[in-house]
């Protein structure tokens, strides 16, 4: 073969090589019945879960899909109560120490096999086997004082614990309840193999892609929240991760996509104004985006100093000037949308440099005329600030400070950097976030002995009586008494000013107008699909 | 072939040594967030245990080798799935990916830099080499977003977000590709108008042969040698390139795996992606040397 012959064949293998390779498009199939579609979502690629299994996984958005594949036990409405799913009924030991679950006797996983006592049992037991590696389930499902699981008969199941508690039902209420016949099948890949009693099955993951669910014909559940009983009306539902935001913000336009989560607040306005496309906000419970500070070394152990940040700056002017106000100023350890959120949080701290330049001056700190910061002992205050993202809200707040003569230096880190400077202290302000429906989370970040690897008692602040109050919260199983000793720790949480609170970004849901039957849950994450539809 | 084996394991030597060096616990890192309140040091140690990192690192490092023989190359930490698996999976469309992307790089490249070539010193040759030069300063995702928002969003003909689509490479292929294409078009037009200067060349059109002939059949043969040796290399690059041109165009592969694998600590995860990289790196590296000799019947191996 001569020599342009042969240039000739590599390029026709390169040709060949590149086509064969490429995959044949994935056909759909078209929906039969008047209320069908397909939904496809697009959302975050960093929001993707690493495992699938909410026993495992600590992140909403595994718990929102897994609510595909599994009912939960018990219901969370949209209005925040607790109802009958699975489990027709519940009841707690004067004690608040047994719980006693009564299930429905008809309900099959997808795999043909009975939801009875057993399986719940085997779930229970599964998420509280260290083994299992289980994230916050365990913690709401109070894995520190869980003792057993009873099986009474083949629809109760009784759940012994120590001490009471008060999660129980938020952690049912997304607690996905798998068969325990494909859990021993799958062994550990069962996240990739989800089988529930959902109104879908998971079909296909393709990591880095995609997820999609199938819709499961043969689903005969009714759910509360949700208008019609049998199977739900979309034939599937797939998430594509997008991995830049500027794409996420516009590809709803081009119609490759029904929907998009968590649409990034600079595309919104022209989402809100464009009569083809709704937008529904979610608004999130938990902390909001707040930064916590490291009381245990210096500036930040002394209260003043941590008091004068807080007069420095003002959430509702960020938010106007950053986000035209399509954020939530948050001024408490709690977002407003938190079951126990205490109102006085609002006006505790006022914009008031002033007062903030004095509590400097009195914790002495003076001003050096030649640079503007603030020193001590020959030492400038300068605060490193570590967050994941929006940098933007850290500029903000270092030209706000630098006004008090205090330097900030925002930090935008990865999420296992920020672990890793969290565990070791290497922080002044970190960036520090959970956001359950319930005040709980209180608990975790501000209780001084979680303060360990794994823990969330990131800012290192003890006190002997916001530890009693926050441990009696965990101790009482009564609701009142529960919202007073919450109010009680935020209101000690901020006079002790130990974060800076920011704003919330509320989870904002764009979808084309054929969308039908979208409902959301109690928090901004969630959100129910049995009556969804795109209409033709 | 033989070098094969041991340019494996000095990279994974090498990788299995810089990440132990970093600071970062993938023990903690794996529970933090999670078990709150319920850790302890016997747990973390227990977690440890059950992961091998109690070992030696010498233990650690022989257990990966020998594991990777038998083609077990563990389960990743962070993901929970087999490492073969997912690396496998992810390499599949990291491969489709950079095989388009070098057509893409191949089909721009060289017809510009022949005509450029032929046409040196002239308009024809300033306007090609201005395209290598975009090209060339490009970036990759600069270019991404430009495609993304007017063929995806703007005129809707192809899909913004690529996934496993085989439309969606189209968009990904030509951004890639054309980044390559620059610096295949500069090379061809340096090495052909070279060769074209050569006395072979001379007596070949002194003997009468058209100049198509003289041009395809004696020139560029000889100028495109060191266009090959480049290719193979630009190949390597093609696949870090992917990183990038797979964030934007939310395309699955190995490049935002491996990024995930590090940030996470993932140990078997990092060695089982990199080996594969490694040894794709080596396999195009001995496929262009094959060619060599194809391409010049005057080039033997011993």
């Amino acid at each position: 073969m001569n020599a342009p012959r042969r240039v000739l064949v590599v390029l026709v293998a390169v040709v060949l090589l590149s086509v064969l390779t490429v995959a044949p498009a994935q056909l759909t199939a078209g929906p039969a019945s008047s209320r069908s579609g397909n939904l496809v979502l697009a959302t975050r690629g960093s929001a993707e879960p690493a495992n699938m299994d909410a026993h495992v996984d600590p992140y909403a958005i595994t718990w929102l899909m897994d609510s595909f594949v599994a009912d939960p036990l018990v219901l969370l409405t949209a209005e925040g109560e607790y109802k009958p799913m699975i489990a027709t009924g519940w009841s707690v030991s004067p004690n608040g120490l047994i719980w006693t679950l009564r299930l429905r006797k008809d309900v099959k996983f997808q795999d043909g096999t009975p939801l009875d006592a057993e399986a719940v049992k085997f779930n229970i037991d599964r998420v509280m086997n260290p083994e299992t590696r289980s994230a916050l389930m365990a913690n709401y499902l109070g894995v520190r004082n869980f003792q057993k699981t009873e099986v009474i008969n083949d629809s109760t199941v009784k759940i012994y614990y120590s001490a009471p508690v008060p999660t129980v039902l938020w952690g049912l209420s997304i607690f996905p309840i798998w068969s325990p016949t494909a859990v021993k099948k799958f062994g550990r890949d069962f996240h990739q193999n989800l089988v529930g009693t959902g109104a879908f099955r998971m079909a296909e993951w393709v990591k880095g892609s995609h997820i999609r669910f199938a819709r499961n014909p043969n689903y005969q559940g009714a759910m509360p929240a949700q208008e019609h009983a049998g199977p739900a009306y979309l034939n599937s539902i797939t998430f594509k991760f997008v991995g830049d935001d500027g794409v996420l913000g516009e590809v709803l336009r081009s119609g490759e996509v029904n929907m998009v989560v968590e649409l990034p607040a600079q595309a919104l306005a022209s989402y809100k104004n464009n009569s083809t496309f709704q937008v529904t906000a979610g608004y999130q419970p938990g902390a909001g985006m707040q930064f916590v500070m490291n009381t245990e070394r210096p500036p930040l152990d002394d209260v003043r100093v941590r008091k004068a940040l807080r007069h420095a700056y003002d959430q509702d002017r960020i938010n106007q000037t950053l986000y035209d106000n399509f954020y939530v100023a948050v001024k408490g350890p709690l977002t407003k949308y938190t079951r126990c959120y205490w109102k006085g949080a609002e006006e505790a701290y006022r914009l008031d440099l002033d007062r903030a330049r004095a509590l400097l001056e009195e914790a002495g700190w003076r001003v050096n005329a030649r640079t503007g910061i603030r020193e001590k002992d020959g030492r400038p205050i300068s605060l490193t600030m570590v967050m994941l993202h929006h940098k933007e809200i850290g500029e903000y707040l270092a030209t706000q400070f630098r006004n008090i003569g205090v330097e900030l230096k925002p930090e935008v880190v990865p999420g296992p950097v920020q672990l890793q400077r969290a565990t070791g202290g290497q922080f002044d302000l970190m960036y520090e976030r959970l956001r359950s429906f319930e005040p709980d989370d209180l608990f975790s970040m501000w209780y001084s002995q979680n303060n360990h690897p794994g823990g969330w008692a990131w800012s290192r602040f003890q006190n002997a009586t916001l530890d009693q109050t926050l441990l009696r919260t965990q101790q009482t199983a009564d609701p009142k008494e529960r919202c007073r000793l919450f109010t009680e720790a935020q209101r000690m949480i901020t006079d002790f000013a130990l974060a800076l609170p920011t704003l919330d970004n509320p989870i904002y849901y764009a979808m084309h107008r054929s969308v039908k039957g979208f409902k959301l849950g109690a928090f901004g994450a969630w959100f129910f699909v049995k009556d969804i539809y795109i209409e033709r | 072939m033989t070098a094969l084996l041991p340019v494996l394991l000095l990279v994974s030597s090498a990788v299995f040594g810089i990440m132990h060096v970093l600071p970062g616990d993938p023990v903690q890192l794996m529970i933090a967030g999670a078990e709150a309140g319920s850790v302890t040091p016997e747990r973390m140690e227990a977690l440890r245990k059950a992961m091998g990192l109690d070992q030696p690192l010498h233990i650690q490092f022989a257990r990966f080798v020998l594991g990777a023989l038998r083609g077990d190359l563990g389960r990743s930490i962070r993901f929970e799935s087999p490492v073969s698996q997912l690396v496998g999976e992810a390499a599949v469309h990291t491969i489709k990916l950079s095989v388009a992307g070098m057509f893409v790089a191949l089909l721009i490249g060289l017809p510009l830099g022949i005509i450029a070539a032929l046409n040196e010193n002239t308009w024809v040759d300033a306007a090609c080499m201005l395209v290598a030069l975009l090209g060339v300063s490009m970036p990759l995702f600069w270019l991404g977003l430009l495609l993304i928002m007017g063929v995806a969003i703007n005129l809707q003909w192809l899909p913004a977000i690529s996934g496993d689509q085989a439309i969606g490479i189209i968009m990904p292929a030509i951004t890639l590709g054309f980044v390559s294409a620059g610096l295949i078009s500069r090379l061809t037009r340096a090495s052909l108008s070279e060769v074209l200067h050569n006395d072979f060349v001379r007596t070949a059109r002194a003997k009468g042969l058209g100049e198509r002939v003289v041009v395809i059949r004696h020139a560029l043969q000889n100028a495109l040698i060191p266009v090959l040796t480049v290719v193979g290399l630009q190949f390597g690059g093609l696949l870090s390139g992917a990183v990038i041109t797979e964030t934007v165009f939310s395309r699955p592969g190995l490049g935002t795996l491996v990024v995930k694998g590090i940030l996470w600590h993932d140990y078997p995860l990092i060695q089982g992606a990199v080996l594969l990289l490694a040894g794709s790196y080596v396999l195009v590296n001995l496929g262009v040397d094959v060619l060599y000799a194809w391409l010049d019947p005057r080039i033997h191996y011993a």
